[in-house]
């Protein structure tokens, strides 16, 4: 079992620090598996906006003629996809609240329970 | 000036003393002080964070890039949004469970060492005066155009309206007065959309039909304001990262009560200032076509009153009751909103001075808790000060600089500070300085060699550096960690503040 977390320095840290044995805490099971989960659900969400915002500006800087097509009157594919990238940003949010509170939290609950019930605290 | 443009300008300034009366009374304690108790609820927080995203640079200036640049600032505009993807997916909760007042709260519970957590709050400390100077600025030139004040007394109303907010009614005064702003902004958004869309029979696509066919085709492509290609890439990604170093945004996720609602809290401020950011391309169209280009420029030559002459010409022209009224309460605004952002970064940049260098790293946390909230109060006096002094100083001079500064900063210091503290095992306290130094030369030394500063004679190509800049930073984090020897405590500490930023155990109450 690792030693309790002291301080190296005497700085003022948060509650909880000298007391606690997070090293346990870190390697319960259950919040390993929370760890998972988040990066299984995130990572794919941070791809599809970072990755559809930066094409977007990519288009806009090297390939301005494509953004250029008209698709209604004067209203060109550029802002569409503009529109499209609001869509995108507020359906990933949107998306993310459900998910954690659905799977995230549950899960956080129960791994607090866990960790509250093993070495942490001792 | 007329008077309904006084009476509006003073109803916002008598409105925003009251809040800070209000507020002072309830403002006794650090807690209260940096974060109004932890006591908002998400859809406060997420309007004052709308309330503080949407500086003049969004209300004024993006409208304004639109009306002379076409798609330029319909492009500038959508970044911002993006950029909340970043802070809810990653940052707002393991921000607001392990941190206490400010982003160096991160670095102190990661690293426990003195050097990291000043060399962060000097990344604050530059990111929020490249910040605050511009908008001290652009207050002196708007409330000169608009009022009729000349500049200094306009920089120094601003300033020591800000510190008279700051120093007595700390984050509750703060967020309230960013409530009223966004608030205020939204309704003028409405107002102006509906007027806007009223006059094309609600058929947006008119504008752009419009705007093609009296500006020529040329006005709607992408590249007119950002011409080299790499700018635009550069911008987006100083947006979506920059965002997360940018300690006025950041810390407000620490006035909620738990994770849950700081999460909460970003849906509200995605959906309004979203909605306004889109609202701004119509704006900007709309001006370019009541208002013309030229017309626009001869007011101001960065397009920044675009939206108060659109709001003045829909109300009925210039000296009609209804364009006075119209032009009035956007110029109110206009100030509310100068003012309800220079709150958020004065009180952000007086965390970093009182809380982090002075009560963590010079006295190691052990000050009294009233001392604590007094020396805060003096620190937003100097800094206050220090703004209001460096906002006269800079009367025409460029400071398009700072702010692609502070971005660039935010992104290449900041960012890769708090991102690697929260995720990677091995930063240490040299990783920390690695980033601050190498992210912020290089972003001081790109930005001022750059066409912003240097126009035609630049000797680097790029407006925006962070495209570069901000790997330079992370390869500073990674470098000056490595060429120090792993610290067990540090790595004890990832353990600790991974823990707490992903459930909460140990959070501030």
């Amino acid at each position: 079992m690792d030693a309790k977390v002291t301080p190296a320095m005497p700085l003022d840290v948060p509650a909880y620090s000298n007391d606690s044995n997070w090293s346990a805490a870190y390697r319960d099971q259950k919040f390993q598996r929370l760890l998972q989960l988040k990066a299984s659900r995130v990572r794919p969400a941070v791809l599809l906006y970072a990755l559809t915002y930066i094409a977007l500006s990519s288009l806009a800087g090297f390939a301005p003629q494509i953004m250029d097509a008209k698709l209604i009157g004067s209203l060109s594919v550029g802002y569409c996809l503009i529109l499209l990238t609001y869509g995108i940003a507020w359906g990933v949010a949107l998306w993310y609240v459900r998910v954690a509170e659905t799977e995230f939290d549950p899960l956080k609950e129960s791994a607090i329970k866990s960790i509250q019930t093993g070495e942490f605290l001792q | 000036m007329s008077a309904i443009t006084i009476w509006m300008f003073g109803a916002v300034i008598l409105l925003t003393l009251v809040i800070t009366y209000w507020a002072a009374k309830r403002t006794k304690t650090t807690g209260e002080f940096y974060a109004a108790g932890r006591s908002l609820t998400a859809s406060q927080n997420g309007l004052a964070l709308a309330g503080d995203w949407c500086s003049a640079a969004a209300f004024l200036g993006f409208t304004g890039l639109t009306a002379l640049y076409g798609m330029d600032g319909a492009l500038y505009a959508v970044g911002p949004l993006v950029a909340f993807c970043t802070a809810i997916l990653l940052f707002a909760e393991p921000l607001r469970n392990a941190g206490k007042f400010t982003l160096g709260d991160i670095v102190r519970c990661r690293m426990r060492s003195r050097t990291a957590l000043v060399m962060t709050a000097i990344g604050v400390i530059v990111v929020n005066l490249a910040y605050l100077v511009p908008q001290m600025a652009g207050a002196g030139v708007l409330i000169k155009l608009l009022l009729g004040l000349p500049y200094n007394v306009a920089v120094a109303f601003v300033g020591v309206a800000m510190i008279v907010y700051v120093a007595f009614g700390g984050m509750l005064a703060t967020t309230w007065v960013q409530i009223v702003k966004a608030i205020l902004l939204m309704t003028a958004g409405v107002v102006v959309l509906f007027l806007c869309l009223k006059a094309v029979g609600f058929n947006p696509v008119e504008y752009f039909n419009l705007a093609e066919k009296e500006h020529g085709p040329k006005f709607l492509r992408a590249g007119n304001y950002l011409k080299n290609p790499f700018d635009q890439v550069s911008l987006g990604l100083s947006y979506i990262c920059g965002i997360i170093g940018l300690p006025h945004v950041m810390t407000r996720f620490y006035t909620v009560p738990d994770a849950r609602t700081a999460r909460r809290s970003v849906i509200w401020v995605m959906f309004l200032a979203g909605a306004f950011f889109i609202a701004t391309a119509i704006f900007g169209l709309a001006a370019a076509h009541f208002i013309g280009p030229d017309a626009i420029r001869v007011a101001d030559k960065g397009g920044n009153l675009a939206l108060p002459l659109l709001a003045q010409y829909l109300g009925g022209g210039a000296n009609t009751l209804g364009g006075d009224m119209t032009l009035g309460f956007v110029s109110a605004i206009a100030v509310a909103t100068i003012l309800a952002t220079v709150a958020g970064l004065t009180l952000a940049t007086s965390g970093a001075v009182a809380h982090d260098i002075y009560v963590n790293a010079i006295m190691g946390g052990h000050v009294a808790e009233r001392l604590q909230v007094r020396v805060a109060r003096i620190s937003v006096l100097c800094v206050g000060a220090l703004a209001t002094i460096l906002g006269i100083a800079a009367q025409g001079v460029n400071v398009a600089v700072l702010v692609i500064l502070g971005f660039s900063v935010a992104a290449s210091t900041n960012f890769p500070v708090v991102a690697l503290a929260l995720f990677w095992r091995r930063l240490n306290a040299g990783g920390v300085v690695g980033a601050v130094v190498v992210g912020l030369v290089g972003s001081v030394t790109l930005a001022l060699i750059g066409p912003a500063f240097l126009g035609p004679k630049a000797l680097w190509p790029l407006v925006v550096p962070t495209i570069v800049t901000m790997p330079l930073g992370f390869l500073g984090a990674i470098i000056g960690s490595l060429m120090v020897s792993q610290d067990p405590q540090s790595n004890k500490s990832f353990e600790e503040i991974t823990v707490r930023a992903h459930t909460g155990l140990g959070a501030e109450i």
